[in-house]
């Protein structure tokens, strides 16, 4: 089939699609005039701007440049070629509206507007700047993901994370707290730009110099946010402490006493040695080697070390309230007072000592409710605001995230139109979008000048923009692959992997009774001082080692060291670990109830799931975290002491629970592989070694959305300007020399050239110098090249100048490519 | 105002100059390019120290070099574990046993032992001594190198000015600078420039010819959008071939020294992070960061430092050693720096943990005196008794050697104001 006939075939397609019941397009016509009647008067509001400035505005875009502009703004790539001329085909009358609304409807709209709402939010995939914060981090990427596809209103996507809590696997909202781990403080003062478009940050240390912000404000606004805790604890671990001073305490006081004899402060004190027959703690005190006295510290430690894998994963909401810092230099109230929450403009919302207790929900929720309100003041203009400027490429009001009392917008009866309406949209942002894509402003020529800094841009047209970093490599993906839009399926595969295995360990502790997991933590506390006496062993050793110069017994020594490490890591895997998770297989094995009583939604999933991997895998426990297999037994210690402890549990555990989707994946990837040599008439050993190396390509080819965020240093997207997602909005599109040599010399251009890219492939089809010509244009500008540029190539291929890959390579250097008309 | 006072304070400093350098205060034309410092805007100091240093090699220890164990030891006390110190060839300077070779170069090297951070956290950490700003999630601020770009320029416009070898994803670059200020970076030394050769099977002259068939293609575009991006595009590409050719990306490529020679400055990434360093500033490359990862040593601390020490010690001793024979140091300023030191006492993990209060930075070559030990801490290196050196006051005395402006207020795109080294007082006694 001719790509023509294909795009016949698709157009009439969309068209059935788009007509098949009388319901839907009886409410498809009512919001189409709802939406004619909104773009009017958004181009009224703008066309009085011209009259009365004198601004002449620019001509109506050709179906070529809307096109290709439309693909840009909404899936965040340039059309496939395919794509474009379906659309240039079509001859109805309101094609563009319907092809706004097809790309708003599409997963390329997700992958799009993760990249913008990712940018504002400062999402990172390792949220906390460190390894172990991946799970929280993929879980809150995820989320953002899930919000967009399901056009989650934009004031409940607001509550849902500033009311955040849970743990990252039931609730990957969490990572808006945990992104700003331990810094309540800079965590209110981000909420408080990307959400009011307020910066008060300046007020954290000093009243503001040029706005209304005093430190008190600050304070009391931060207030309402601080009690939210991203430390690393769990409640069993809490009681568990708390059981320790009580029993430490019971011992000093003597036999039997367990209670509080006044000395409750000297939880430090290393106690005397006693028997310790008095609690529940005797039975494993007397298992343990060693003389079974552990301080605070010790104990402390230990519990951290086995809560260690689940840290930067849940956040708590609590009652704690800031304090003045000790520098405060006010006199409304004294250095390190307390302070109650209280709102600092529009409605007031205040909640003071008397209030403690009482509240219906977290001083957060509150907060939340306020700020998401029709009545605050900023909360509507903010996000209408930055749409407008997604949208148009300049605010109606910047800088976007700087108002102020005195700020004004450049068109102030259409910003209130606009927060009035996106009111009585609900907060739906696709449909405010698709309102703006479907103004006469928007389908206007770009603007051809820079806009002058400080005067006033009356909108005669959007602005030429440069693609962003995602839409460069995305556009280039689209050219490679067939389907640029879908989902990677190895990043949902290693990011499932990775949240289950967090899960799991977590319902393995959390669930320990407090005197189980106090029982454990002694128990790795004598495994602690045990090796922290063979690290100083090791030490002893090195230093001997580097006395004579020996390279290979100071490898062995550091070798050494690295095992001790990794054996106490197992030591907790096995004492803790082991032992939580096979409490959760007695429960789902003591019969069909126990899934239905679960406490929650999550714990009857975790517990279906466990049951689901008993019945493929029934001895998945006693197998995991050892080679081959061996009897069932408990014995940790034996388990250790064998010679070969090979593999670590819970990622045997992990591995366990993914098996099937791992194998449903290699055979996906197999038929792929099987189809495309057969299409592809890949025959002999060369042309395979090529496929090959192409498929490799192919493979990190994802949308950028699908990759880690931000993409790492030196990645193509970074040299481009993606944001590190350090400060929010922090992309950007200035020119670098890695970006010229990326473009001229980089791999993209390899992969591009490939015989196997989507791009060669369609030229295949090309049956003349200048049908190539045309058909490349039509790929990578979407319109057919003027008389002009024809004659150029046409000659330079007919000369053999150059090749069609020749032409590829020069037209992605070519600033009309990078930039968006 | 106080035109009066502006004077008399630019005349003490002109003074303090010629007191504590010896030289005078005049800016050196040729070194400087005044036409650029004019361009940095309102606010911009008439007065700058002459400089001491034209180019720096910044090394960074990432993750908290312990002090105790390397610059800073305490023989006899407890707090040392294992650690023991050795003479240097500078008099009365006593460094750790696991740093042989950088003893021998001690005379070219000024240890501070006094240095103070209110960071304890890594990123935080690393962000203050790279900035001299504590680290806010609504601002990025510059690092060293985009202020000596910012004022100065390159010092060779065919190289990039700044840049940064190692894998640091964390690195402020040019904060609110424009981002051409920022480090390019070199993830893996031996690869060198990425891309910056054709591909292969491509020539030279296909290269020319579809950078002109883009120009010719790119014509009705480029003559209807007359905005300054757009031209930045078509600079960028005019700099980007310009640099393709030049004769100085060689600098680039460290499988020109001697095999002898790389294997002194360590076959790991760092060393290999410090030759590449030193061939370009031998090119005129301003600024350049070599990274050393891997000193966060909480657990097993006496077996870890060791072994990161000799990797330091390789590419330290062999780079200071190398410049001073091809007579670069005179004129290049090596600064090793880390975000804290770490904990006296030792922990459960036979480690050492976080330790901002003291710790130790070195300044070696471009104008500074070598074989001294300024500042000093107390019996088990927890507290500073003398001379305390805070962070932005370190990175005055880079801005100091360089001569840059330490008081030209630079403003952020939300209006606030900025210095290069947010006030720091230099410490010129280091000088001379």
């Amino acid at each position: 089939m001719t790509p023509t006939k294909i795009s016949t075939l698709c157009a009439a397609l969309t068209m059935a699609v788009l007509g098949i019941s009388a319901a839907p397009e009886f409410q498809a016509a009512e919001s189409e005039t709802e939406r004619v009647a909104v773009t009017d008067r958004i181009d009224q509001f703008i066309e009085a701007g011209y009259a009365a400035n004198d601004v002449k505005p620019h001509p109506e875009i050709s179906d070529e440049t809307f096109v290709r502009r439309i693909y840009l703004d909404l899936a965040g790539r340039i059309p496939t070629r395919d794509e474009s001329k379906v659309f240039l085909a079509d001859q109805s009358a309101n094609k563009r509206n319907r092809l706004i609304n097809e790309l708003l409807e599409s997963e390329a709209y997700v992958h799009h507007f993760f990249n913008y709402w990712s940018d504002l939010l400062r999402a990172k995939t390792r949220i906390a700047g460190n390894g172990n914060s991946t799970p929280a981090g993929m879980a809150y990427l995820e989320w953002i993901k899930d919000a967009l596809r399901d056009n989650m209103p934009y004031d409940e996507m607001a509550r849902a994370l500033i009311g955040a809590d849970g743990q990252s696997w039931n609730n990957g909202a969490v990572g808006y707290y945990l992104r700003d781990y331990g810094m309540p403080l800079d965590n209110l003062a981000l909420t408080s730009q990307v959400f009011l478009g307020t910066q008060i940050v300046c007020a954290q240390c000093h009243n503001h110099p040029f706005d209304e912000w005093t430190q008190m404000d600050y304070y009391k606004m931060a207030a309402f946010t601080y009690g939210v805790l991203t430390t690393n604890d769990s409640e069993n671990a809490r009681e568990a402490t708390l059981l320790f001073s009580q029993q430490e305490r019971g011992k000093g006081a003597g036999k039997g006493a367990g209670k509080s004899n006044g000395n409750g402060k000297g939880n430090n004190k290393k106690p005397a040695a006693t028997d310790a027959d008095d609690s529940g703690a005797s039975m494993s005190m007397s298992m343990m080697a060693g003389d079974g006295d552990y301080d605070t510290r010790e104990m402390r430690k230990a519990i951290s070390e086995i809560l260690f894998p689940v840290r930067f994963n849940s956040v708590r909401q609590t009652d704690r309230m800031p304090r003045l810092p000790h520098d405060y230099q006010y006199d409304d109230a004294k250095p390190k007072a307390v302070i109650w929450p209280e709102t600092p403009f529009g409605p007031k919302l205040a909640i003071d000592r008397k209030d403690e207790g009482a509240l219906d929900a977290h001083p957060s929720v509150a907060f939340a409710e306020w700020m998401t309100s029709p009545e605050n003041p900023r909360f509507t203009k903010v996000i209408v605001n930055r749409l407008w400027k997604k949208v148009m490429g300049y605010g109606l009001i910047e800088p976007a995230d700087e108002l102020r009392a005195e700020s004004v917008a450049s068109n102030p009866e259409l910003l209130a139109f606009l927060e009035q309406r996106f009111i009585a949209f609900d907060y739906d942002m696709k449909k405010f979008l698709r309102t703006l894509y479907s103004t006469r402003t928007y389908q206007r020529e770009a603007h051809t000048e820079d806009v002058t800094p400080g005067l006033t841009y009356h909108f005669p047209g959007p602005l030429l923009r440069r693609m962003s970093a995602e839409q460069i490599w995305d556009s280039v993906v689209a050219m490679i692959v067939e389907e640029p839009d879908a989902r990677s399926l190895g990043a949902e595969l290693s990011r499932d992997r990775t949240l289950i295995k967090t899960e799991w360990i977590a319902r393995a502790i959390y669930d320990l009774k407090p005197q189980e997991l106090l029982d454990g933590a002694l128990e790795i506390a004598a495994v602690q001082r045990r090796l922290s006496e063979e690290i100083q062993q090791t030490q002893v050793a090195l230093a001997a080692a580097r006395e004579d110069g020996d390279a290979e017994k100071i490898n062995a020594a550091q070798a050494a060291v690295a095992e001790i490490r990794r054996q106490l890591q197992e030591h907790v895997a096995e004492r803790i670990y082991r032992r939580g998770l096979k409490q959760k297989i007695e429960l789902v094995s003591s019969g069909a109830g126990a899934i239905g009583s679960a406490e929650n939604e999550g714990e009857a999933e975790f517990l279906t799931d466990l049951a689901a991997l008993l019945e493929r895998d029934p001895n998945f426990l006693a197998e995991s975290g050892k080679p081959g297999k061996i009897g069932a037994d408990d014995d940790a210690e034996s388990r250790l002491k064998g010679a070969g402890y090979g593999g670590t549990l819970m990622e045997d555990v992990a591995d366990r629970i993914m098996a099937p989707r791992e194998e449903e994946r290699r055979q996906i990837n197999n038929e792929i592989r099987e189809r495309e040599l057969v299409a592809w008439n890949v025959d002999d050993k060369k042309e395979r070694r090529s496929y090959d190396s192409f498929v490799r390509a192919r493979n990190r080819l994802v949308r950028a959305s699908e990759l880690p965020s931000p993409a790492p240093n030196g990645h193509f997207l970074r040299e481009f300007g993606q944001s590190d997602r350090e400060v929010i909005d922090n992309a950007n599109d200035q020119a670098s020399i890695p970006q010229a040599l990326e473009l001229l010399n980089g791999e993209v251009i390899t992969a591009l050239g490939s015989r196997y890219s989507l791009l060669r492939r369609t030229l295949q089809d090309a049956d003349s110098p200048d049908e190539m010509v045309r058909m490349i244009y039509q790929a990578m500008l979407s319109r057919d090249p003027s008389a002009e540029e024809s004659a150029i190539l046409t000659e330079a291929l007919s000369k053999k100048e150059t090749t069609p890959v020749g032409i590829v390579w020069a037209l992605l250097n070519t600033r009309q490519f990078l930039f968006i008309q | 105002m106080p035109a009066d006072s502006d004077l008399s304070r630019r005349r003490f400093m002109a003074r303090a100059a010629k007191t504590f350098l010896g030289v005078s205060a005049l800016p050196a034309a040729g070194l400087f390019g005044d036409h650029r410092l004019n361009a940095a805007g309102a606010g911009a100091s008439t007065l700058r120290q002459v400089p001491t240093a034209k180019r720096v090699i910044y090394l960074y220890m990432n993750g908290g070099m312990s002090h105790l164990d390397t610059f800073d030891p305490k023989p006899g006390n407890e707090a040392m574990g294992p650690t023991k110190a050795i003479n240097t060839k500078a008099d009365g300077v006593r460094i750790s046993e696991y740093l042989p070779r950088t003893a021998r170069q001690m005379d070219k090297i000024a240890v501070i032992n006094s240095m103070t951070s209110t960071q304890g956290a890594h990123k935080q950490g690393n962000y203050y001594m790279h900035t001299s700003y504590e680290l806010r999630s609504s601002i990025r601020h510059p690092a060293m190198g985009a202020w000596a770009l910012k004022f100065d320029g390159p010092q060779n416009p065919s190289l990039p000015a700044n840049i940064m070898i190692g894998n640091e994803s964390s690195h402020p670059g040019s904060g609110f600078f424009e981002s051409r200020f920022s480090p390019l970076m070199v993830n893996n030394p031996e690869e060198g420039l990425r891309n910056s050769a054709p591909r292969t099977g491509v020539t030279d002259a296909e290269l020319a010819y579809h950078l002109d068939l883009s120009k010719k293609l790119d014509r009705e575009f480029t003559e209807k959008y007359q905005q300054k991006n757009v031209r930045a595009y078509t600079d960028m590409y005019a700099d980007a071939v310009q640099l393709m050719k030049s004769r100085d990306l060689v600098a680039f490529d460290i499988d020109q020294e001697p095999a002898g020679l790389r294997a002194r400055y360590g076959k790991n990434p760092f060393g290999q992070g410090c030759i590449l360093a030193r061939r370009l500033i031998e090119h005129d490359v301003r600024f350049v960061e070599v990274s050393l990862s891997g000193w966060d040593t909480h657990n097993a601390n006496f077996v870890n430092v060791p072994e990161q020490a000799e990797v330091l010690d390789n590419g330290l001793a062999t780079l200071l050693d190398d410049l001073d024979r091809r007579g670069l140091l005179d004129d290049t300023l090596v600064v090793l720096a880390t975000e804290f030191g770490r904990t006296p006492e030792i922990n459960p993990n036979e480690g050492r943990d976080h330790h901002p209060a003291a710790f130790t930075c070195l300044l070696a070559g471009g104008g500074i005196r070598g074989g001294q030990i300024y500042g000093q801490t107390n019996e088990n290196g927890a507290e500073i008794t003398e001379n305390r050196v805070r962070i932005p006051d370190f990175n005055a005395t880079i801005g100091y050697a360089l001569g840059l402006p330490l008081d030209t207020v630079l403003y952020s795109p939300s209006k606030r104001p900025f210095t290069l080294a947010d006030k720091g007082q230099p410490v010129t006694q280091l000088f001379g």
